[in-house]
């Protein structure tokens, strides 16, 4: 995700475990099936699941009506740790990013406008559904995509007891306008800006107290009404987006402190959140199901374990699958060190998740600093893909990519700009270098992990016998995530490596995003890491935007994938994502979500 | 210049020059009694306390074994440029080709072959047997380096303390009980990412020998301490010694004092300390690249190898190369120095039983 596409958990690297948490259906007799109407979703099975087929559809559904479907076989009670080893950045609701993050506030705590819930029928095929959360539809609009009624569900409250409101919702919206939140997503900010230059539009009710939004109405307690900028018609996605997660004012102690006393509107509240430690959430006894149409709530309580526990240890322990850890699921990838282990342990590899997610990671290349194309061309040739991904995982953790459109975005066509073995083509890419005297080439990586700095290495040794001078410029680790997104930072780099997945399933929020020049690259929060800025690509962008047949744009979006790697270079596509982690024989209902590219907790239940 | 004995002396005296890699010239005041070893029957020849310790270090085996072994340790380390150029290849180099799919070795017993005599790593792949003598010598050097400031400074440190006395001795005892609490591992961690940040150059890379120095500058303040305590004692109770007042009441100087009366009396304890201290270095190097705080790719460095094999421990196809060997070497240099302190410290100490 990163980007509407929420950030590879672990922030820009994307590289590695990290985030991952479920991976596909293995629970009895649910398999994951590809389906063409499915979001990504993946066979469990031995070996990697196949490839995911292009495009990953929903349906609409505007009469949902709570309580969620029940899950066959279900029941209340236990408690499910998930285990991992970082902790959510940016933990403000409006200002997270991280697809785990994102995944754990809509699915656990948080509720937003509208939402998606994965239908997963019999036989395994998942229907992906975007349906009203908060409100009773996705949003009607009679003026063509320019203004959106909502209107709120009855019995909506938050952990204390009041009830949810359209205020509630529309300062919830309002507080994502403010800097100090920019890291989040920008889509609701813009629609209602009509310019990617939301801060001139509105500069928030931190810096202009009482205020709210221009473009939202709440005539009533019960009324949302959103007037657009501009027409989108996408706007019921974007307000699935935490965005649109309800905030009661009076509780709001600022944008840096209000993540500290967050109040819950979910299934689950937190209880207790020692950073960078545990969370645990408990059951909201003000949540009613019957309003819900999107959550279970199966387990009594959540832990969230990021005790700084090594990767290749909590693998190991998943494979062990002691009695403490039978109620427990793997967050992030299984790493190259433990893969052996779980491979030739049968019963293990019966209880991992998996399958391709929707993350595309990236070598970013400094568009501004490093001009010349030829040299872009030459460091996409010089490359070596297949050691890259064999220092992860190799079919484990990705598959070589070719394209910035992952093969779960609607529209996507394979095609190689600079075909090359997997390992790269340095003949290709020496021939391109020839007479140019290239100056070193910072290469800015997360290092505080043996598989980041092996990776780092890698990549410097691969692509220095192609003839590049590459100096390694670690970053702090634990500030990392907040840098990547600060243009100022973004600058001082030459090659920096960033992952994306799609935000809602629309390659306006791949393609639309990460190559958008001009107003898109902002000072904080800027995802277009190459801040590559091509008049003619930006007029493309625009008029795609506005493209009302849907597959005639997913058709435009990958022409201009292509011309963009074809013609500028801006970056090197590395591999597209997978995910491969276990889960204790006790967790039910566990499987791989196509919308968010991991785990999905929406069905968890725990065993007796 | 000779020195005086007590009147407790009944064994020779005599100014000599003490032997041994690591004892410089000097002259060595005797206080114990000892005992000179006939060469000939018939014939007494005497023999200064540095020559005994010798002899006795050269008969006792394990003593030689060990110092065989750290011999031999010190030749391969450094002949490491010399062994690279016969042997053909890098130890930076990852053979990426020679790795499976998933990044582990293609072929049994880790990709050990004509080419890489000890297999190569999983996920890179080092070539074993280069990354272990690389290894090796970055972690030596930093060890080495580290223990003889350290000592250095705990050796001043401690004579000042003790031959001053008076309130410097009493500020000195409790800056170095000051030092002694501070907590090393969280003092590393939170110093040495930020002092690499500002060591950086205009690029932002900082260079390895920059990071080698800031961890020999740590362990060279957190690791004198034990050094002054003992070299504190020692001088406080030679301080009052017959021979060292009659000296002062003969007129010498401070000069004198300290580097003709009180430290080649010393030398004894320094030097098993400084034994003890290179493999502590070591293992405490290993430590800080287990929380990644160490040595950073691709530098090949002892610790990262032992951490690696670490995590590859239930990969049967890696053992027993990758799992084992890094940690069985420095388990050997550990303790082979270990045993060559020990011996060294019972040749030197003529009262400890054999």
């Amino acid at each position: 995700m990163q980007g509407s596409a929420k950030r590879p958990p672990l922030g820009g690297e994307g590289e590695t475990q990290v985030r991952r948490k479920f991976g596909a259906v293995l629970v009895g007799s649910l398999t994951l099936a590809l389906a063409a109407t499915a979001c990504q979703s993946n066979t469990g099975g031995p070996g990697p699941g196949p490839t995911n087929v292009a495009g990953g559809s929903f349906i609409t559904v505007n009469d949902a009506k709570g309580p969620a479907p029940e899950v066959p076989g279900a029941v209340k009670g236990g408690t499910v740790t998930a285990i991992g080893s970082t902790d959510f950045d940016d933990r403000d609701p409006q200002a997270n990013y991280r697809g785990d993050g994102i995944l754990v506030y809509g699915q656990l705590i948080f509720r937003a406008l509208t939402g998606y819930y994965e239908d997963i029928a019999a036989d395994g095929k998942i229907t992906l559904k975007l349906m009203g959360d908060l409100a009773t539809s996705t949003g009607t609009t009679t003026d063509g995509c320019k203004t959106w009624s909502y209107t709120l569900r009855d019995g909506i409250k938050f952990q204390d007891g009041s009830a949810i409101t359209s205020k509630d919702i529309a300062y919830g919206v309002s507080r994502s306008f403010d800097g100090a939140l920019a890291t989040g997503p920008q889509y609701v900010q813009k629609y209602l800006a009509g310019s990617d230059d939301y801060a001139s539009f509105y500069k928030g009710p931190f810096a202009a107290p009482g205020t709210t939004s221009p473009g939202i109405e709440t005539p009533d307690d019960k009324t949302l009404i959103f007037k657009l900028g501009a027409a989108h018609c996408d706007f019921p996605m974007a307000v699935a987006l935490p965005t649109t997660i309800p905030v009661p004012k009076a509780k709001d102690t600022g944008p840096e402190t209000y993540q500290n006393a967050m109040v819950a509107s979910g299934p689950y509240q937190i209880e207790s959140w020692t950073h960078g430690e545990k969370m645990t959430l408990v059951r909201n006894t003000n949540w009613d199901p019957a309003s819900d149409p999107l959550r279970h709530s199966y387990p009594d309580k959540w832990v969230f374990d990021w005790s700084g526990t090594d990767p290749a240890i909590v693998s190991k322990r998943f494979v062990d699958d002691a009695p403490a850890d039978q109620a427990a699921i793997q967050w992030e990838n299984v790493p190259s060190e433990a893969l052996p282990d779980v491979l030739n342990n049968p019963a293990a590899k019966a209880r991992a998740v998996e399958g391709d997610t929707v993350f595309n990671i990236y070598l970013q290349i400094n568009t501004q600093r490093v001009t010349d194309v030829d040299v872009r061309r030459a460091l996409n040739y010089a490359y070596n893909k297949k050691a890259h991904l064999q220092v992860i995982g190799g079919e484990f953790a990705g598959k070589v990519s070719t394209t910035i459109t992952a093969p779960t975005v609607p529209g996507y066509k394979k095609y190689d700009a600079y075909p090359a073995p997997d390992t790269g083509d340095v003949d290709k890419a020496k021939a391109l270098l020839a007479g140019k005297t290239v100056p070193p080439l910072k290469y800015c990586f997360r290092p505080g992990t043996p598989v980041r700095e092996q990776v780092a290495a890698a990549t410097k040794e691969n692509l220095e016998r192609a003839g590049f001078q590459i100096v390694m410029t670690p970053t702090d680790a634990t500030t990392h995530n907040t840098l990547v997104g600060r243009k100022s930072f973004q600058m001082g780099c030459d090659l920096l490596t960033y992952g994306w997945g799609q935000d809602f399933p629309s390659n306006s929020t791949v393609v639309g995003v990460l190559m958008k020049g001009g107003a898109s690259i902002q000072a904080e929060g800027n995802v277009n890491v190459s801040l590559f800025d091509n008049a003619g690509v930006n007029a493309e962008i625009d008029r795609l935007a506005s493209e009302p047949d849907v597959a005639k744009a997913a058709e435009g979006y990958m022409a201009l994938d292509e011309k963009i790697m074809k013609e500028f270079a801006p970056l090197i596509p590395i591999y597209y994502d997978h995910s491969f982690s276990l889960a204790g024989s006790k967790i039910g209902g566990l499987y791989l979500s196509g919308t968010w590219g991991s785990p999905s907790l929406q069905n968890v239940w725990v065993k007796s | 210049m000779s020195e005086t004995t007590t009147s407790g002396d009944r064994g020779v005296k005599a100014t000599s020059d003490i032997v041994g890699e690591m004892m410089a010239s000097t002259e060595l005041s005797v206080n114990a009694p000892d005992v000179a070893e006939p060469v000939r029957a018939g014939a007494i020849v005497g023999r200064s306390p540095g020559q005994l310790a010798w002899m006795r270090l050269r008969r006792d085996r394990v003593a030689v074994a060990s110092a065989g072994v750290l011999g031999f340790t010190v030749l391969v380390v450094l002949a490491a440029p010399l062994i690279e150029w016969l042997y053909g290849d890098d130890p930076e180099r990852g053979h990426s080709e020679l790795l499976n799919s998933i990044g582990y070795p293609i072929g049994v017993a880790g990709g050990a072959s004509g080419d890489h005599w000890l297999g190569i790593t999983p996920q890179r792949g080092y070539d074993l047997f280069l990354q272990l003598i690389f290894g090796a010598r970055t972690s030596l050097g930093i060890a080495v380096t580290a223990s003889v400031l350290a000592v250095s400074l705990g050796v001043v440190v401690g004579v000042l303390a003790g031959y001053v006395g008076g309130w410097i001795d009493r500020m000195v005892v409790w800056f170095t009980d000051f030092m002694l609490a501070f907590p090393f591992f969280l003092f590393a961690i939170a110093l040495v990412p930020s002092l690499s940040s500002r060591l950086a150059d205009s690029f932002g890379e900082v260079a390895v020998w920059k990071r080698i120095a800031v961890i020999i500058a740590l362990f060279t303040v957190f690791g004198w301490m034990t050094t002054a305590r003992i070299v504190r004692g020692q001088v406080i109770s030679l301080r009052e010694r017959e021979y060292v007042e009659a000296a002062r009441a003969a007129g010498a100087g401070t000069a004198h004092m300290l580097f003709r009366q009180l430290l080649p009396n010393v030398w004894a304890p320094i030097l098993v300390v400084f034994s003890l201290s290179i493999p502590a270095n070591v293992t405490l190097e290993a430590a800080l690249s287990f929380l990644n705080i160490g040595i950073t790719e691709p530098t090949p460095d002892l610790g990262r190898l032992i951490l690696q094999g670490a995590s590859n421990v239930s990969n049967f196809g890696l053992i027993p190369w990758v799992v084992f060997v890094p940690a069985l070497s420095l388990f050997i240099l550990v303790l082979a120095f270990n045993l060559l302190g020990d011996a060294v410290r019972d040749a030197l100490d003529p009262k400890s039983s054999r």
